[in-house]
């Protein structure tokens, strides 16, 4: 089975001190034997918004968001996770279509709309998000959609 | 040649004529590392196993340990922050 998690399942899942960080936790070791595709969008979101929480009250440190950045990478390395190659030129002609399919009946941010184009290429068996907005347009076009929470 | 890599993840993209007149960038690949060969409209992968697969409780442990003293946030909410 195929999983495709985007970034609000993984900044929670990766983060301990999360308040979904068990939901997403219980959702992955129920789902473990799957191969989770990564995207390089969802990698560069997970971690740019981990690094977000340096710049607000009560910060982590940023040698932790670091050893999670690593650990991240480590784990497209050696497993469960597998870094899915995309092309980027196609991303963004299916963003367009999307786009014009969707965005005037349907809330879809930039963002989310990016993460529904990857699907078209990665198509995996399950897309799992903790947006509810990001289901519905992923439902909309077709994908196996679930909420981890 | 094109390239896409940062520390532990990579992605290089040849020529099967590369390859044939090199066949040692093949067999240099690491675990978990791939290779796209040219091949008309779509290319073919070719990837190196992945070593080991770990468990859920060994990631979940090394994350425990990782985050340890780490403050409270909603991650979610900074996400949404950032998508606005």
């Amino acid at each position: 089975m195929t999983i495709y998690p985007d970034a609000t399942f993984l900044v929670s899942w990766l983060y301990k001190p999360d308040p979904l960080n068990a939901k997403a936790r219980v959702w992955f070791a129920h789902h473990q034997a799957g191969d989770f595709l990564i995207s390089d969008w969802a990698r560069f979101e997970t971690i740019n918004t981990l690094r977000d929480l340096c710049r607000r009250p009560h910060p982590p440190k940023e040698e932790l968001i670091e050893g999670l950045r690593r650990y991240f990478s480590h784990l497209l390395c050696v497993g469960p996770f597998e870094l899915a190659a995309v092309d980027w030129d196609e991303v963004l002609k299916d963003a367009h279509q999307i786009s014009a399919g969707f965005a005037a009946r349907l809330k879809a941010r930039s963002a989310d709309v990016l993460h529904v184009a990857i699907l078209e290429q990665i198509n995996p068996d399950i897309f799992v998000s903790g947006d509810r907005a990001q289901l519905t347009l992923a439902t909309a076009r077709g994908f196996r959609s679930v909420l981890f929470w | 040649m094109r390239e896409f890599a940062d520390i532990f993840v990579s992605m290089k993209s040849l020529s099967k004529r590369e390859l044939v007149r090199n066949p040692s960038l093949a067999s240099h690949l690491k675990p978990g590392q791939s290779l796209q060969l040219e091949d008309g409209k779509e290319p073919l992968v070719l990837t190196r196993r992945k070593r080991v697969r770990l468990t859920a409780g060994q990631i979940h442990a090394r994350l425990d340990r990782l985050c340890e003293g780490a403050p409270a946030h909603d991650a979610q909410a900074a996400l949404r922050d950032l998508r606005q």
